[in-house]
Order: structure tokens, then C-alpha cells, then sequence
């Protein structure tokens, strides 16, 4: 973290942090994270709310989130669109089969983490290496959650494309049918190639040429939407994070001639 | 299987605790029958591997004593058998205290102290995390004698039956013997343990307890521990809390 505190601060508009890594963490580590809350805009992405797992939503939990955020004037909560328990957490993402019941199931449990926290929750489409009970297609799944929760949605440029090569689907099609008006902010991040046919999105490496290709019809097609780069492991020098958000910019100023940087 | 019980097996659920279930255990659950067996050890692994991650980071002594293959052994065990109920990825170390304690089962060349060693381990990270913080005004240079010494940061005493600060792999199987450890966070919030004896330990927790002068509460102490009240005795205990200012562990005193 202390090279990201020396960066300009208008090279960077907002963060995002988990709050699964944050809440309850004092010391030096909490000093050093109120540093950054105090300078920059920050989301909360989330990685233990298991939206759709088949033990009861943890309310509880929820509301030390809406804490949390209330504490570090955090304005958004953004989650994965799958669950990492069961009985126990599991602290990584399962898939959810793609049912109409796995829909209404989900939807309820959206419904009541926004009513506690009193705003939208914002639903990310996750990769993965499976789709266990497929019963429909996974742009249906997803805008049919959005729909019946009334949620709105992080889209995941990169686990588009790793989930169309993984699962053979059309990545574009994918990215043209999610709802314009719920899209709050999109994600690009590095991914590993397995196999052929097999990728890992790891989040380890740099942006790959196509998912940048895919960002930037993503703008032609929803507009200039807020992006985070997401980097979790195998840290370049932070210049090379800096070009790549720098790359985010100028791929929105393209269609978005007006959206430059004040500062 | 009747056609009813066969429907409640096609339930979304049903099929997310199978998924679940052969994550958690590849060895006892089957693969679910409509996913590619390869596909599915990417998740297994991966899930397995940030698991170990937390554990490995957290105990690298009980790792290293213990050998790679039993570690590996005794965190598949924990992953399989244990269900985490903390949604915080800091807090799976003490998930892992509690399997020891109530699930695990050791073998015979498993150290005695392994839980021990381990809630040592686990110290160090709690302490370098802990919320708590000293928000009451306190004087430095105060005489200790007079006022009410204040402890730095999430001071704490354990009494461990093994020298647990002193195992590593040149000193892995030490005899018993009790042994009283204090832990603090210093100003710089590097985290210090100090080995100590129990009369000692008594002194902390009576100054923790209760609003107490230093030459108050080690009079009570010796009151209470049948010693009697002597000046070299009073200057013993004295010389207990200006040691712990030099360590630290005082951070200095309270108008009493």
C-alpha cells in the first residue's frame, strides 16, 4: 500500500475494497486503510454474503456492512452474483444453476440484504469453470435477478469473456443484453489461460487485448460507465496499474469526448 | 427413489450442496454428474489452496514442526470437516483454533502442544489487527507508585503448559513446563510478548481490573498472595511496572 499512497490523487476516482478484509481490523492496517477512506471514494465489493447459498442469509453480517460503510462514508455495496457456503463459508464462488427457482430464491435474498441496508445492492455476473443444472442461459439468469430483486449490476467485462470461452457462449451478446440503466460501474481485470479452452480469473496479470477490445464496445454500447481495474495478487510496479487505468480513461473518452478528468 | 424425492434432488439447493460437498471433499463426494470432472478440480483446488493460504500464513511454525505432509493432511481435514461460521477472512485462523480443539484428531506423532503453539501462532495476528486502542489521557513520566499505570493496547496474559515462544524446528519437542506469557501491541504497533511467572500475571490483571495506584495494587497483591508487607517487597513489585514501562507494556500512568 505505500507505493498506491503515493500516487496522484486524480489519477485514481474511486477504489474498491472488501469489507470481509476491513471491518473489525485495527492497528497499523486500520490506520493505514482510514488514510485512503479519508482521500478517496471508496465501494464496497463484497466476498462472503453468499447472495444465493442454500444456508439463511446472515443478517447480521449485513448490518455490520451497513456499519462499516456508514463509518467510512462508503456509498455503494456491490456483491457476486453466486455463493461460497454452505452449512460453513467456503471463502470463494460457486456458481448458482441457472433455474427459475435459483432466480426467485436469489432475488428474495437481494431484496432483504436492500432492505437492511436501505439502497440497492449491486450484483456482479461472476466467471466460472461450470454450470451445474442449467436450465437457461446465464444473460437471462442475470437480468432476470436484476429484474425480479430490482438491483442493479457491476458488469464484469473480463468474467464475460472468461465464461464465453469456458462455457462456448457469445461474450458481445452477453455484454448487449444487460439492462443499460442498472449497470453501476463495470470491472476489467487480467485472467490466466488454463487451456484452449480454460481460463482462470485470477486477477493476477495485466488486462489482455481482447477484454480491452470488449471494454471499449462495452462503452459504445451502455456509455463512458465508471470501470475499476481489479489487480488482487502478483503486484507490477504501481506505474503499470497507473497506465492501465489511464487506458480505462482514454478508451471512455472515445465515446464520451466530455468525460475528461477535472484536476 | 419415488418421483417426489427425485424432483427435491433436481432443487437448485440439492445441487448446490453437492457442488459444495465434493469441494469440501473430493475424496467422499462424488463429482456432480453433469459436470467435467477436470472442471470441477479447478474448483477444488482452488477453494483448498486460498484455505491452506490462511492457515499456512498464520502457523508457519506448527507448519514447519509438523511437516508438509501431516499440515497438508490436518488443513484438508479442516476444510472438509469444519464449517467456518466467520464471514471475515482474518478471523479462519481462529476457526482453525477451534477444529483443534474440538474436532481434530491427532495422531500419535503429533506434538502434545500443538494447540498451544498454535493459539501462540495465532496471537501474533490478533494482536496486529485488534480494534482496541487507548483513548484515555495518560502521562508518560508519571510516577507509577502514585497513579494508575496504563497498559498499552490489547495486553493480555496466557498461561501455556509448554514454553511455546521457544519451539521451532532446532527446539521441536521441549519438556513442559507452565509457562506465563503477556502480549501487548507497542507505540510503534509491532506486537511484543514478554515471558513472565504467575505472580506477575496476577499484578496485570488486578491493575486491569480495577482502578488501582501501582503501590496500591501491588500491596493488595501481596496482601492477598500471604507475603508480608515489606519495603523490599513493595520495591519488588514496583520495579515490576517500571520494567514493563521500559518494554512498553506501560505506556504510563493516571491521576489515582
Amino acid at each position: 500500500m505505500s507505493s498506491l499512497a503515493d500516487v496522484p490523487e486524480h489519477k485514481i476516482d474511486f477504489m474498491e475494497i472488501a469489507p470481509e478484509n476491513w471491518i473489525g481490523v485495527g492497528g497499523r492496517l486500520g490506520k493505514s486503510f482510514r488514510s485512503f477512506t479519508e482521500k478517496y471514494d471508496f465501494i464496497c465489493h463484497g466476498l462472503s454474503l453468499s447472495i444465493g447459498s442454500p444456508a439463511p442469509l446472515d443478517e447480521n453480517f449485513v448490518r455490520q456492512v451497513k456499519q462499516f460503510m456508514d463509518e467510512h462514508g462508503i456509498k455503494a455495496y456491490s456483491e457476486h452474483l453466486s455463493y461460497c457456503s454452505d452449512q460453513g463459508h467456503m471463502y470463494d464462488l460457486m456458481p448458482i444453476p441457472f433455474t427459475e427457482q435459483a432466480v426467485k430464491y436469489v432475488a428474495e435474498r437481494i431484496q432483504r440484504v436492500q432492505d437492511i441496508i436501505g439502497q440497492r445492492l449491486i450484483i456482479e455476473n461472476v466467471s466460472a469453470y461450470a454450470e451445474p443444472g442449467k436450465e437457461m442461459e446465464e444473460a437471462e439468469f442475470v437480468r432476470s435477478v436484476i429484474e425480479t430483486a430490482d438491483c442493479d449490476m457491476l458488469l464484469d467485462v473480463n468474467n464475460v469473456y472468461v465464461n464465453s470461452i469456458n462455457h462456448g457462449s457469445d461474450a458481445m451478446a452477453f455484454i448487449k443484453a444487460m439492462p443499460t440503466e442498472r449497470i453501476k460501474y463495470l470491472h476489467v481485470a487480467g485472467h490466466f489461460d488454463e487451456a484452449d479452452d480454460l481460463l482462470v480469473d485470477t486477477h493476477g496479470m495485466e488486462v489482455k487485448d481482447i477484454v480491452w477490445d470488449m471494454l471499449a464496445e462495452t462503452y459504445k454500447i451502455h456509455g463512458a460507465i465508471p470501470t475499476l481495474l481489479e489487480r488482487d495478487f502478483n503486484f507490477p510496479p504501481i506505474e503499470e496499474l497507473i497506465a492501465e487505468v489511464d487506458q480505462i480513461r482514454s478508451l471512455q473518452n472515445q465515446v464520451n469526448p466530455n468525460n475528461t478528468q477535472v484536476g | 427413489m419415488s418421483q417426489s424425492e427425485h424432483a427435491a434432488d433436481e432443487h437448485h439447493i440439492a445441487r448446490q450442496q453437492a457442488f459444495a460437498a465434493h469441494i469440501r471433499s473430493p475424496q467422499e463426494h462424488p463429482v456432480p454428474t453433469d459436470v467435467d470432472p477436470q472442471r470441477m478440480k479447478i474448483y477444488s483446488d482452488l477453494f483448498f489452496n486460498n484455505v491452506k493460504g490462511f492457515l499456512d500464513g498464520t502457523f508457519p511454525v506448527c507448519a514447519e514442526i509438523i511437516g508438509a505432509a501431516r499440515w497438508h493432511d490436518i488443513a484438508r481435514d479442516f476444510f472438509a470437516s469444519h464449517h467456518c461460521q466467520t464471514p471475515y477472512f482474518l478471523e479462519i485462523p481462529q476457526e482453525f483454533l477451534q477444529y483443534l480443539e474440538q474436532q481434530f484428531q491427532p495422531s500419535d506423532s503429533d506434538p502434545e502442544y500443538l494447540y498451544e503453539l498454535a493459539h501462540y501462532e495465532w496471537l501474533e495476528l490478533a494482536l496486529d489487527v485488534s480494534e482496541e486502542e487507548i483513548d484515555q489521557a495518560f502521562d508518560a513520566n508519571a510516577d507509577l507508585k502514585q497513579s494508575i499505570p496504563v497498559f498499552a493496547p490489547a495486553a493480555q496474559a496466557f498461561v501455556y503448559q509448554y514454553p511455546v515462544h521457544q519451539i521451532s524446528t532446532d527446539n521441536p519437542a521441549p519438556e513442559a513446563r507452565q509457562t506465563a506469557l503477556i502480549v501487548f501491541r507497542d507505540r510503534q504497533d509491532q506486537v511484543r510478548f514478554i515471558e513472565t511467572n504467575m505472580m506477575t500475571i496476577q499484578l496485570l490483571i488486578k491493575l486491569q481490573q480495577q482502578e488501582l495506584s501501582g503501590q496500591q495494587a501491588v500491596e493488595d497483591l501481596l496482601q492477598e498472595s500471604g507475603i508480608s508487607l515489606t519495603e523490599v517487597a513493595l520495591q519488588g513489585g514496583l520495579a515490576i511496572l517500571e520494567e514493563w514501562q521500559r518494554q512498553g507494556l506501560v505506556l504510563g500512568g493516571r491521576i489515582a
